[in-house]
């Protein structure tokens, strides 16, 4: 209940009721009760004006607690109970004026209401401010209830006499009361003392000032010295002064607490923060006497949060400054913290980063970095994904993205701290010798086969050469007139050794070119499918289709020439990536399973390639395979045909499949290495 | 006519090459001499007979072509045939520029080398004749 008081007299015609000689008279009638539960003075009940009339002509203490919201009102007498409450408890709720003895009070009060009988409390204690001290005083509450309007029970009359002098009286007398004092001091001195924290009064009318002995230590003053207004301004830090004159000035103003936080600079120069806490007292009469207050040594816990926030700044600038983007990213999918350079570089709001910053992450990469964030906050591991971010100037970059798992005091993750790599010119530079070697292999390799075929024709041609010119000579010495046979016969020995050699350097050539290409050995195909996808990566990510493996454990080790499968899987992943530039409206996945498989002869691997490309509409699967088949406009035809007699040479089948949805799958089976070969 | 005995020198690495050339070449009538390499021919002294020299172009050491230019520093006026496993055009043309009577790749085209040795043989002729003709006026 605000109430506030009205300036000026008015008395009006309504309210002579009131009489005139006395404080609260005059009290009562300057508020304006329309903004109270009892409504406008003029429109009070007459139960509760005639009760009003009979406490304020009342010598002794009375207050009536008026009303269901139970409005205090009270003669003069009462003030000294009300002490330093008073003016404040006029027209205010009684729970709200007697909060200190409400759970006394409250039944003593409904049971006074309820029953329409009167009741008292025993001695009750009544902590007491005056001139800056407590002091605690008893009362005897005696409640009467008062009729109102309609035979209602309209408020409480409560006759309040002191019983400290009887209440002390009965105590055994103090003996020995002076060093109880004494020890009392002492022990306030050494709470003061371990609190750090001292205690003030500030007498208004004659501007003394009384410190304790820890305000002394505090500010560093000896204890002799008697503190002045000055003295303690000048001990204010200078940045300080200005701001705490102008509080002061406004707290003396309008008598209310304050609570101030200000540095000194002590006598020997050190600075300590204090904080000062400080509230009005009143005495009887209402006008303010003292100031009363304590002063806390602040210091430490300014220097830690100080340190907290230096540390915490130094750890801003050394995210910020670091040439990558830093982040924690959490198990709910928010993020935690972000570097500058990660808000800057994509130009995302604050709200964007923190659900993730989802929308910068290209959408090719973002099923893929989903499921990767599955598995690791399934698993609690580190996170590792290459993925590509947009930059504020709308272009793609590709990032190495890793977190390390933050664990709280049970073990359990619940967050990851990382940073983003730029990898973009990196990787570029990579694709590029990649490219510049694979061209460079190619170039190789048909100069490898340039010197085979002339090294080959050198050394055919001598045997060749050697071959003709003694068929010529056998011819001569058989045309002669008298035919030279044993010259004919030694010329045709040569021919057929010479024949021989030829015939050597043909065998050698051919069993060098296959000696790599055909020796099998047990493999892992695993191994195999892994191989390729090293060797295919960066055409898959030049084409932006995203390769999920789906490859078995334990599956059997098949029998089989490593670089033969190798091509035969490279040539189903490249037709399976260029089935699929074309797509532009559903993901490029190209999945490849490995599994068991079991075939007549026993368990062997499956290895399926499946594109979610063109497939081939009607066009018969078999047909894919006859040697010269194409549909490409640069190719020969002959990768299928090659690749399914390789397979066909290791005990295996080659076929496609056309898929239930877009793309088709091409898929093989061999035995497994303990199987007996066809 | 007297036909005057005349040498055909032959130049190769591989033996069998030697061996049936030798052969074809005595079959025809004439003396041979092979050689391995081009050091063991420059080390046997030139007869006073027409001659020609069947020449390989790669030989350990010093290679067809060098030994050409050797004996033209020399002053040697023997008929060249180069008879090589490698057609090179280029290489062919710098031993016809020097005076190579003919170019033939492997193996050789019986007739065609028999004709080139002919016509060796005429110009190593042709060449004793005219300087014996200013020798003896």
């Amino acid at each position: 209940v605000n109430v506030r008081h009205q300036g000026g007299d008015t008395r009006g015609p309504d309210d002579n009721w009131l009489g005139s000689n006395s404080e609260l008279a005059g009290l009562i009638r300057a508020l304006s009760w329309a903004d109270t539960p009892l409504g406008p003075l003029s429109e009070w009940p007459q139960s509760l004006r005639a009760t009003l009339a009979l406490c304020l002509a009342a010598p002794f203490p009375v207050a009536i607690h008026w009303g269901p919201g139970r409005i205090t009102l009270y003669n003069d007498a009462y003030r000294d109970v009300l002490a330093h409450k008073h003016p404040w408890a006029l027209g205010r709720p009684a729970p709200e004026v007697w909060r200190d003895l409400w759970d006394v009070l409250q039944p003593l009060l409904d049971r006074a209401v309820a029953s329409g009988q009167g009741t008292w409390s025993e001695d009750l204690p009544v902590l007491q401010q005056r001139q800056g001290r407590f002091e605690e005083r008893s009362f005897c509450f005696s409640l009467v209830p008062v009729g109102g309007e309609e035979q209602q029970i309209g408020g409480v009359l409560s006759t309040v006499t002191e019983t400290t002098g009887r209440a002390r009286d009965e105590r055994p007398p103090p003996r020995h009361s002076e060093e109880q004092l004494r020890r009392s001091e002492a022990h306030l001195a050494q709470a003061q003392r371990l609190s750090g924290t001292g205690s003030w009064a500030f007498h208004v009318a004659t501007k003394e000032i009384y410190w304790s002995l820890e305000h002394y230590r505090m500010f560093g003053i000896d204890a002799g010295k008697t503190p002045t207004f000055e003295m303690i301004v000048e001990q204010i830090h200078p940045e300080d002064r200005q701001r705490l004159a102008r509080a002061w000035e406004y707290a003396l103003d309008r008598w209310i607490n304050y609570a101030l936080d200000f540095r000194i600079i002590r006598p020997d120069g050190e600075i300590r923060h204090i904080r000062s806490l400080a509230q009005p007292v009143w005495d009887r009469s209402g006008t303010l006497v003292e100031y009363v207050g304590t002063v806390i040594d602040m210091t430490e816990q300014v220097r830690a949060i100080e340190q907290v926030r230096q540390s915490e700044h130094r750890f801003r600038l050394l995210v910020d400054s670091i040439p990558h983007h830093v982040w924690s990213y959490r198990l709910d999918g928010t993020v935690g913290f972000w570097n500058q350079r990660l808000s800057q570089y994509t130009g995302l709001t604050a709200a964007e980063l923190q659900n993730g910053g989802w929308d910068a992450l290209h959408p090719g990469d973002v099923e893929r970095v989903r499921q990767a964030w599955r598995r690791v906050a399934a698993t609690g591991a580190s996170y590792e994904q290459e993925h590509r971010i947009r930059g504020r100037d709308g272009l793609y970059r590709r990032f190495l993205s890793r977190g390390t798992p933050v664990r709280d005091e049970r073990g359990q993750v619940y967050e990851w701290f990382g940073t983003d790599t730029d990898v973009e010119d990196h990787r570029r530079a990579a694709e590029a010798l990649q490219q510049a070697q694979a061209e460079l292999t190619h170039v190789t390799r048909l100069t490898t086969l340039g010197e085979l075929a002339g090294s080959l024709a050198h050394e055919l041609n001598q045997p060749l050469a050697a071959i003709a010119m003694n068929a010529a000579a056998a011819q001569r010495w058989l045309a002669r007139d008298e035919p030279n046979l044993e010259r004919a016969r030694e010329a045709v020995e040569r021919i057929a050794r010479d024949a021989d050699r030829a015939g050597y350097v043909v065998a050698h050539t051919r069993g060098l070119l296959q000696k790599s290409r055909n020796e099998k050995a047990e493999l892992d195909i695993v191994q195999v499918v892994r191989a390729v996808l090293v060797l295919i990566h960066a055409e898959a990510a030049r084409h932006e289709v995203v390769i999920q493996e789906n490859l078995e454990k334990g599956l059997p080790p098949v029998l089989g020439a490593r670089v033969l499968l190798q091509q035969v899987l490279l040539n189903l992943v490249v037709n399976g990536i260029e089935a699929m530039t074309a797509v532009a409206d559903r993901p490029r996945a190209l999945v490849i399973r490995a599994q068991p498989h079991h075939g007549e002869n026993g368990l062997g691997v499956l290895v399926a390639v499946e594109d979610a490309g063109v497939g081939f509409g009607q066009q018969d699967p078999d047909r894919l395979f006859d040697a010269f088949y194409t549909t490409k406009p640069d190719g020969l035809g002959m990768g299928l045909s090659i690749s399914r007699s390789i397979i066909e040479e290791h005990g295996g089948r080659l076929w496609a499949d056309r898929n239930p949805g877009p793309g088709a799958t091409f898929q093989f089976v061999l035995p497994g290495a303990s199987v007996e070969g066809p | 006519m007297s036909e005057e005995r005349s040498i055909v020198f032959v130049v190769d690495d591989d033996q069998a090459v030697r061996q049936s050339m030798e052969s074809l070449l005595v079959s025809l009538g004439h003396e041979v001499l092979t050689f391995g390499n081009a050091l063991e021919f420059l080390g046997h002294p030139l007869p006073d007979a027409p001659a020609c020299l069947i020449l390989d172009m790669r030989l350990p050491g010093l290679s067809g072509l060098d030994l050409q230019s050797e004996l033209i520093r020399a002053g040697a006026t023997i008929p060249i045939i180069f008879v090589t496993g490698h057609g090179d055009l280029s290489i062919a043309e710098v031993a016809l520029k020097a005076g190579a009577v003919a170019f033939l790749t492997k193996p050789p085209h019986q007739q065609r080398l028999l004709d080139a040795i002919e016509e060796a043989l005429r110009r190593a002729r042709g060449g004793r004749q005219r300087s014996a003709a200013l020798k003896v006026p």
